[in-house]
């Protein structure tokens, strides 16, 4: 709120085109809906919003936020990627299995988990830009392919995260601010960057329009191999993220993220048809979806109804955005 | 030596030949005029020469050394088109489209706001065109789309300059004529494609006609014959092409609408009637909302005020179920037949026999001897080749695919039939068989309401003809006051020529058709469709 040394301008009420802008923003929605959830749930939380609940918040919120982040690039460029379930599922079991408690080895699984989901990310960039699959397709194929690794790997739930790599990861630095959020805020900075990179301008022109994206002059398969590879790294972070939190492997611990990591973006606001969306909104998007069950406790509703409470936010949501961008169309 | 020259072009598609054998020297300093019928192979060729199709025979030489093609447009930086479709990106802004894929980066290797500002300024102060440079595309209208499109090519200083259909949104063509030598006079080459001939007229050199994937005939400045040129571009002499008209049609009106306006659309408070036996046209450039006005006679848009009446009853038309089943029927022939018409897939008899599937069928089992006894039946009627009737439609050309469309739009047996460009991309003689069924149909006591991008289509072929602009009625001519030059005046907004035209919809601003500062709030913008 720097209006300071603003030269006194008559109040102009924004013009429609701005409105409708604002309110088809879904960042804007999704970051309202975040901000009420919080609200009341500080508001009934015994004690307040402490540092250690923020924590606990932000923990289970964050690989949601790291695959709604690759999902959204995905959904932008106009495909649909499924394979985030089995990049998780698989990174999990890697961590859990793999990761000895050092930092050599701890520096080691990172890398080759990251090189996994980089790479899972590659081949269906090229199997949906290159050899023109169906993205659904394309990346159910290696959704089931990883999980099928993943159970190779470990066969029932079991393995241990070692504490030299989740500690960190879920501290709360001087015990009030969660590593977590800082984590977070890094994540909205490089999608800040990411969108005024060239390889972002040309994200949006390709969802928008392929073919007027090819006459631009844009290389439509390289930007769709970039996006997709790019998109299966941050499934990967997702993976060992979540690894962190919960301490321990299952071969199908991916397999909740698919549907979730889809209803962040819707959240977040972007458009299923391409050309629209932000990972801002996305990760408000995953705070909403972890603060419902949340919520619901304090307000003393049984933990059976959050899925239904979840898809209720969802619909409302999109559903709120649509209204109103067409109110303010009129 | 030519500067650049296209070898013996030759593509198809499937067993359409879109092009053949297609060679054009373009010479430096020159602007030289396509001509051709939609489906000619114009784009066709505008692709192959922008490098973003590839020829299945033959080369494109710049100052004689051969180019690569098929690699996408960046591959060809001496050749640079304004495309009719349009090559814009909605959801990016006016600077990024223009500098777009090369966008300029600063230090941190992001895209520099302040460096795009300032080089896509330059162009446009260059080439006089006033657009906020970070207004995003999508909420420009359409004129300014056209312009910034064609600023878009005109910024890549190429050698050789495409545009095709530059003027097909703008009603003033000095800004772009005036640019178009100035491009000449550096030395640089024009492709200049329309369907104006007075605009190929006073703009070109040299010229060639294209029909069906062939050039058929060449002129020079001196030489430019409009009636011989339009005999080489639709195969035969202007006059015999439409089949005469009724001797007047009857009182009764069929359809009668009052005061119709569309959700999302720009379609506004308009009135129109057809009378029973009567064909009827809509004259309008791309996108002034009229396809959302057939659509929504089909009940595919949304209609938010306003009354449809059918053989003088009020109907709600909510789908096209509802349209068909609205008084003696409305049936509509959509703009992309391939999409919105046709399964591609499926023979050409179980097209046909689509809408009529309960006759053909005993229980829930269709009698494969009934479907082959009807479709036969209509394929007589249409004129549409036996063998065609087995294969898949996807294979079949444009014309016969067309003709199953009517053919199966007719068995509906609606008697308001809403044709939506009915001739798009189709060639001439089936042209010609489509004219005199739509004229057969009239005599029979079904009543027509066309739209074609061809105007002297309209004239040649309709009983009475409404110009709509941004969304309203700008006209209505019949009779004497039936030619092109009247049309087209309405159409692009001037209304001198309304004889009876009802009032115009709210943004039609007769003194000033085309606001040459764009409006980047224009709420009326359509997307033009591609």
């Amino acid at each position: 709120m720097s209006t300071v040394a603003a030269p006194v301008r008559r109040f102009r009420w924004p013009s429609a085109a701005r409105w409708r802008a604002i309110a088809a923003n879904g960042t804007v929605m999704s970051a309202i809906t975040f901000v009420v959830l919080l609200a009341i749930w500080t508001y009934y939380l015994p004690g307040g919003l402490t540092a250690f609940q923020l924590n606990n918040l932000l923990g289970l919120t964050i690989a949601l936020a790291f695959a709604g982040f690759g999902t959204t690039l995905v959904i932008i460029s106009g495909g649909f990627d499924l394979s985030v379930a089995g990049v998780v599922s698989l990174a999990n079991v890697w961590v859990a299995t793999k990761m000895q408690d050092s930092t050599g080895s701890v520096i080691g699984v990172v890398v080759v988990v990251s090189l996994i989901g980089l790479a899972t990310g590659l081949v269906n960039g090229f199997l949906v830009g290159f050899l023109g699959l169906e993205s659904i397709a394309a990346t159910l194929s290696t959704y089931i392919m990883l999980t099928g690794f993943a159970l190779v790997l470990l066969a029932a739930p079991g393995g241990v995260v070692p504490t030299t790599f989740s500690d960190p990861l879920t501290a709360l630095l001087g015990d009030t601010v969660p590593v977590a959020l800082l984590v977070l805020i890094g994540l909205a900075l490089v999608w800040l960057v990411l969108r005024r990179t060239r390889f972002g301008v040309n994200l949006f022109a390709v969802g928008a329009d392929e073919s007027a994206a090819e006459m631009s002059g844009v290389r439509v398969r390289s930007v769709k191999l970039a996006t997709y590879g790019l998109a299966g790294l941050m499934y990967a972070l997702a993976g060992l993220y979540y690894s962190a939190e919960v301490g321990t492997g299952d071969p199908n611990s991916g397999a909740p993220f698919l549907l979730t990591a889809f209803a962040t973006v819707a959240l977040g606001g972007a458009s299923f048809a391409g050309g629209r969306g932000s990972a801002i909104g996305t990760i408000f998007g995953a705070g909403v979806l972890t603060l419902i069950p949340k919520v619901l406790f304090v307000l003393g509703v049984a933990s059976f109804y959050t899925s239904v409470v979840q898809g209720v936010v969802l619909i409302a949501a999109v559903l709120l955005a649509i209204l109103t961008a067409r109110l303010v169309q009129r | 030596m030519a500067l650049v020259a296209a070898q013996n072009l030759s593509k198809s598609f499937g067993e359409t030949q879109a092009l053949s054998d297609v060679s054009i020297a373009f010479e430096a300093g020159e602007v030289h005029g396509l001509l051709g019928e939609n489906g000619a192979g114009k784009s066709t060729f505008v692709k192959i020469l922008s490098g973003v199709l590839a020829p299945d025979r033959g080369a494109v030489e710049v100052d004689g050394n051969p180019v690569r093609l098929g690699g996408g447009s960046r591959s060809l930086a001496s050749i640079s088109t304004a495309f009719q479709e349009l090559s814009l990106l909605p959801n990016l802004t006016v600077a990024q489209n223009l500098l777009l894929p090369r966008l300029p980066r600063g230090p941190l290797g992001t895209v520099s706001r302040r460096e795009l500002h300032h080089r896509a300024g330059e162009i446009l102060d260059r080439w006089e065109l006033e657009v906020p440079l970070d207004a995003e595309v999508e909420s420009l209208d359409l004129a300014t789309k056209q312009r910034l499109e064609i600023v878009k090519a005109l910024s890549r200083d190429p050698k050789l300059l495409i545009l095709d259909e530059p003027t097909a949104a703008l009603a003033d063509t000095s800004w772009l004529f005036q640019h178009i030598r100035d491009v000449t006079s550096r030395g640089a080459a024009v492709l200049y494609i329309s369907h104006r001939l007075a605009e190929i007229r006073e703009l070109c050199h040299r010229g060639s006609v294209l029909r069906n994937g062939a050039v058929v005939g060449q002129f020079a400045r001196g030489d430019f014959d409009e009636d011989s040129v339009i005999a080489q571009m639709i195969g035969r002499s202007f006059d015999a092409t439409f089949p005469p008209r009724s001797q007047g049609a009857s009182e009764e009106t069929a359809l009668r609408v009052q005061g119709l306006s569309v959700a999302d659309s720009p379609v506004t408070d308009v009135d129109l009637h057809v009378r029973r036996g009567e064909v009827v046209g809509v004259a309008a450039l791309e996108g002034q909302g009229q396809r959302d006005l057939f659509y929504a006679l089909y009940g595919l848009r949304r209609v938010v005020g306003g009354t449809v009446e059918v053989d003088g009853e009020p109907v709600s038309v909510r789908s096209p179920r509802g349209a068909l089943h609205a008084g003696s029927g409305i049936a509509l022939v959509p703009e992309e037949r391939k999409v919105e018409a046709l399964f591609l897939e499926l023979s050409s008899q179980k097209n046909l026999t689509v809408p009529i599937i309960s006759e053909i069928a005993v229980g829930p089992f269709i009698l494969g001897s009934r479907e082959r006894r009807r479709a036969r039946e209509e394929a007589k009627r249409l004129n549409i080749a036996g063998d065609a009737l087995e294969r898949p439609v996807g294979r079949l050309s444009g014309g016969n695919q067309q003709k199953v469309v009517l053919a199966k739009t007719l068995l509906t047996g609606a008697k308001i039939l809403l044709l939506f460009d009915p001739t798009r991309g189709i060639d001439a003689a089936t042209k010609l068989e489509i004219y005199d069924l739509v004229r057969r149909l009239a005599e029979d006591g079904t009543s027509v309401l066309v739209y074609s991008t061809e105007i002297p289509e309209l004239v040649g072929l309709c009983d009475r003809v409404y110009a709509l602009y941004e969304g309203g009625i700008t006209g209505e001519f019949s009779g004497e006051s039936l030619s092109e030059d009247n049309l087209l005046g309405a159409a692009i907004g001037h209304r001198r020529h309304g004889e009876s035209g009802s009032a115009a919809g709210p943004a039609a601003d007769p003194g000033h058709p085309e606001r040459a500062v764009a409006s980047a709030e224009s709420d009326r913008t359509q997307e033009s469709t591609t």
